[in-house]
């Protein structure tokens, strides 16, 4: 089961009047809070309706794992990271970046887009992530291939 | 200073691609090795023992090994144990301390002490961990979490990596788990079998069975979960399995061992296989090899009747032992507390960094860090030998190499 926050979970605690005041749609203002590309006082009714007072903090709530994500919208917790280097070897953009990684090898490029360092994963270039805005590629093989879970995508 | 490429001797795969930054005889930073590597590399200056000691006073290497020599001379039953932590010369040399003194000779239990027989009289190939990269596209984890024991495993050599035939990597292999628990491993695996535990050799010959055409006789469940895992592994054309130290702890382990490998032999009529067993330390498998090498035998062995001993709990808790020679070994972890306790104070050891059994011994003489400080041959996991070398300078200790020379020379 994904943990990943969905435009529709986010939808749910808006309005729904489709005022565009945000400058578009509900549905659409939901996709953009989730990309941080708006932030939810963009939208007045929410905000300033006592009635969806309730609805408001429950959206805070959902979108706060947002707020410790990158601009990647991926959490990584070194706390639980063992350093198995799955995610360096599986990553597409790394392998690209830092071609011995292909073959299991630790990424030694300068311009590899991560490498684990004192047992831990240390993120080199992260605007290399095909999450990165404005691309931001659907890629979650890093998440996939993550045994102890320190690596998670949030939205 | 950085030195790039060393070999990380935190467990048996010996990755060679691992950077460290060295300032005054210590590791600072490490590049490329995993958790457990870098624990072995970064903390081994703050655990150890510097100087060698006789009945807990500081003395120096010359006396500690004279007492050695007394003791080791004047017991009527001594026990040399260890070798899995060691270079594959030292296992040679304390093999020969035990012919030279009719002792016993034993090692921590490991699966590869258990597979390498059976695998050699069975005839099952072993191929390298760098065909397994290249070729294998169905990969069985049995027994074993490689995300626990051996993190870097599926990452470099046998998941993620893309070989020069699976070219896909992770998406041109199938992974199997079948263990008796869950384990980590199983997040990257397409088939993850959980089995009663001592169940093993049903599993494998159900497996064989189901390829060959026959039906197994299981339960709904599982039975489903296997033949969705066969056929899977009817297309696949190279199979590599990896035998982890979970298996040991079924009664009649080398049963289990067997009934694996029969199936596995049946297996290898259709498919190419490689069998390798997880060593659980870094030279566990050199260790087994040698002493198969030249006992014929895995089991303890006592060089006085020449032949296989009881095992070692056994032979402590009938006081049959007088004394221990443990190389590089946490001997006293092996045996129950209270089968333990006749064997304090009739200790001395090598050892690398303080530990429960260095804390018990009468004469206690520390080493050279194995892969830091001494160089040596080690085998890694699947056979190949790897040669360390010394990156550190260290001259205040002798390596066990050097000790165990001494002992043999002096005795």
């Amino acid at each position: 089961m994904s943990s990943r926050i969905s435009p529709l979970q986010v939808y749910k605690f808006l309005p729904g009047l489709n005022c565009k005041k945000c400058g578009t749609t509900c549905m659409g203002f939901a996709v953009k809070l989730i990309s941080r590309q708006a932030k939810i006082e963009d939208c007045p009714p929410l905000v300033n309706d006592p009635k969806y007072s309730d609805k408001l903090t429950k959206l805070r709530d959902l979108l706060a794992p947002l707020t410790s994500a990158t601009e990647t919208l991926v959490q990584i917790d070194s706390d639980k990271c063992i350093g198995c280097g799955n995610c360096i070897v599986a990553c597409p953009e790394n392998i690209i970046l830092d071609p011995p990684s292909a073959r299991g090898c630790n990424s030694k490029s300068p311009n590899a887009l991560w490498t684990v360092e004192d047992g831990k994963i240390k993120v080199l270039h992260l605007e290399k992530c095909r999450r990165y805005p404005p691309s931001r590629m659907n890629c979650n093989v890093c998440e996939i291939v993550c045994y102890s879970g320190a690596i998670k995508v949030v939205a | 200073m950085m030195i790039e490429n060393i070999v990380c001797t935190g467990c048996s795969l010996l990755c060679n691609d691992v950077d460290v930054e060295v300032q005054a005889s210590s590791i600072k930073r490490t590049r490329g090795a995993c958790s457990h590597g870098d624990s072995r590399l970064k903390g081994f200056q703050q655990n150890r023992l510097r100087r060698p000691l006789i009945d807990g006073t500081p003395t120096d290497i010359d006396k500690a090994i004279e007492a050695t020599t007394e003791r080791l001379k004047s017991a009527k039953a001594p026990l040399i144990y260890g070798g899995e932590c060691s270079s594959n010369r030292t296992i040679e040399l304390a093999l020969k301390l035990a012919e030279r003194l009719e002792a016993y000779y034993d090692a921590p239990p490991s699966i590869c002490r258990v597979v390498i027989p059976i695998q050699e009289e069975l005839e099952i190939k072993s191929f390298s961990l760098d065909e397994v990269l290249d070729e294998a596209d169905f990969i069985i984890y049995w027994g074993v979490s490689a995300a626990d024991t051996h993190l870097r495993h599926a990452s470099r050599y046998a998941v993620m990596p893309r070989g020069s035939v699976v070219k896909m990597g992770r998406e041109s292999r199938i992974v199997a788990t079948i263990d008796a628990r869950e384990s980590m491993t199983m997040k990257i695996s397409q088939h993850k079998i959980l089995i009663d535990p001592c169940f093993d050799t049903r599993i494998a010959k159900a497996i064989a069975d189901l390829v060959d055409g026959y039906s197994p006789s299981l339960d709904d469940v599982t039975a489903r979960q296997i033949a969705i895992l066969v056929s899977d592994l009817k297309r696949a054309s190279f199979v590599a399995l990896f035998l982890g130290s979970n298996i040991l702890r079924c009664n009649y382990c080398g049963e289990t061992v067997r009934g694996i490998l029969e199936s596995v032999r049946r297996l290898s009529a259709r498919y190419k296989c490689s069998v390798h067993p997880m060593a659980e330390n870094v030279n566990s498998y050199g260790q087994a090899k040698i002493m198969w090498k030249t006992l014929k035998t895995c089991s303890p062995y006592s060089f006085k009747e020449k032949k296989s001993a009881e095992p070692l709990h056994v032979l402590v808790a009938r006081q049959a032992i007088d004394f221990v020679l443990a190389i590089n070994s946490d001997v006293l972890t092996q045996i129950p507390l209270e089968a333990s306790r006749s064997l304090r104070m009739k200790l001395a050891c090598t050892t690398e960094l303080r530990s429960i059994t260095q804390e018990n011994s009468v004469i206690a003489m520390p080493i050279k860090i194995l892969g830091v400080e001494a160089g040596g041959v080690v085998t890694r996991t699947d056979g190949v030998n790897v040669d360390l070398k010394p990156f550190i300078t260290n001259d205040e200790v002798p390596s066990e190499e050097e000790v165990l020379s001494r002992l043999l020379a002096s005795i």
